[in-house]
């Protein structure tokens, strides 16, 4: 912008009549040909255009070459290239890359699945062995690890991803990357209290990061908490010990998405999809 | 500063090409130095500032510079008359391939800094900022190199506003001469 006023100055002291290679002049005349100039030096200069038949030859000249760079746009990558860079791109590559160290080591991960093991075994005992797990358990799970590297967006369509909760009869999972930027950075599946519980793990550019559960079978008890509703579906806003949550029901099955250092504003947002909360 | 998407990267495959093609001049360079951009790219997380298009332009620039440059060096095998696929060269999109390929080899012609320039701006379609911060060059340097390599690019192609208007009919042969 300052480069553009700089220039507009320039151009305006410059006299009118001046058949000269400036600089000046050859910045503004591209500028001018391909509309990268301001519209105020744009006048300014097709005004001297007007007057000096040299530099209508001038503009003409930078005008063809913009016209000519454009009938190039047509020109199309060859299938081979393209499929040898998707196969570049492919979604387990970057499964792996959002991995530490580059590299998916599980075993890393057994001690946080022997912690969360523990906890769901400790939260059972008090509960005295209850057959039906809880949207607490199911949280704790939304906080853990991941198992797996990330799914893959579903080609079939940009919002959802290429996996299904298990035991659900196919609920997939979204794909926010389009239209909320967050991306899907792992996976987990769990079976609690004889119910598979698939969980999906996402994470924003800021590092901040949700974990997206959803519990086969029948519905859980829902918990305590500020209810929203959208489009006819209640969605619970509660807060558990240094995480929040929103619970709600798909297809008759419990949802989760639970996070740390993440407002319950952007957790209701994720788990509406971006829609409006009332 | 963000990381570099590379689910992202497939919308930019075209303008790279274009741009691959212009500074190597032969179609068959372009698919080697685009692929291999993408390669080096991919090969590890990236944080990139500003747009991924002149994160990638600057990656071209890198590849063709430190591989392209010493390949061409060496002798060129060109296709026998067995390789050529049968074409009807009176279909009017055919024409229009030829006319940019025509172009694009005129671009790979230009010295290099000229050629960088307007492969840039004209062909990747960078603002003038993102160009130069892509070159590592000063911006005013940048539009005197853009607007020289067009000079070029329409003395060597005289009649082409006409021969677009008439779909290539008579066009007159190209002067080459733009070193």
């Amino acid at each position: 912008m300052r480069g553009t006023i700089r220039l507009m100055i320039r151009a305006m002291r410059h006299d009118g009549n001046s058949t000269s290679s400036s600089s000046t002049d050859e910045d503004a005349l591209a500028r001018l040909a391909d509309g990268m100039l301001s519209a105020k030096a744009s006048n300014e200069l097709r005004a001297r255009v007007e007057r000096s038949p040299q530099l209508q030859a001038r503009l003409r000249e930078q005008e063809r070459a913009v016209a000519l760079a454009r009938v190039t746009m047509d020109t199309a990558a060859p299938t081979s290239l393209r499929t040898a860079i998707d196969g570049l791109i492919e979604p387990d590559r970057e499964a792996r890359r959002e991995m530490p160290r580059g590299r998916w080591r599980p075993w890393l991960a057994m001690p946080a699945v022997l912690a969360i093991a523990a906890v769901i075994a400790v939260v059972a005992l008090v509960r005295g062995g209850t057959a039906t797990p809880t949207v607490e358990q199911t949280a704790h799970l939304a906080l853990a690890a991941a198992m797996f590297p990330a799914p893959a967006a579903n080609r079939s369509g940009s919002y959802v991803l290429a996996v299904h909760a298990s035991g659900t009869g196919g609920i997939p999972f979204p794909s926010y990357v389009g239209h909320t930027g967050w991306k899907a950075s792992g996976l987990r599946r769990d079976t609690l209290q004889r119910r598979q519980v698939t969980t999906v793990f996402y994470r924003a550019s800021s590092g901040a990061r949700v974990g997206y559960s959803i519990v086969g079978g029948n519905a859980l008890k829902i918990p305590a908490g500020r209810t929203r509703t959208v489009d006819g579906t209640r969605y619970i806003v509660s807060t558990g010990e240094k995480y929040s949550l929103v619970t709600w029901r798909r297809d008759g099955h419990t949802c989760v998405i639970a996070g740390r250092s993440v407002t319950s504003g952007t957790l209701l947002r994720l788990a509406t999809n971006g829609e409006d909360t009332t | 500063m963000r990381r570099l998407d590379p689910q992202s990267l497939g919308q930019h495959i075209d303008p790279m090409y274009r741009a691959a093609w212009a500074l190597c001049g032969s179609r068959e360079d372009a698919e080697d130095l685009v692929q291999e951009t993408f390669t080096r790219v991919l090969a590890k997380p990236r944080i990139i500032r500003g747009d991924e298009r002149g994160y990638l332009m600057q990656a071209l620039r890198n590849t063709f510079a430190s591989r392209f440059r010493t390949e061409q060096r060496r002798p060129k095998t060109a296709p026998t008359s067995d390789e050529y696929e049968p074409v009807d060269t009176h279909s009017p999109s055919l024409q229009r391939s030829a006319e940019a390929a025509e172009i694009l080899q005129a671009i790979s012609e230009l010295p290099e800094d000229f050629r960088l320039a307007i492969v840039a701006i004209d062909i990747v379609g960078l603002s003038y900022g993102e160009a130069a911060k892509a070159l590592g060059i000063k911006e005013a340097t940048i539009t005197t190199r853009l607007y020289r390599a067009r000079q070029r690019i329409a003395t060597a192609f005289p009649d082409v506003s006409r021969a677009q208007g008439s779909a290539g009919r008579g066009r007159s042969e190209p002067d080459r001469s733009l070193r």
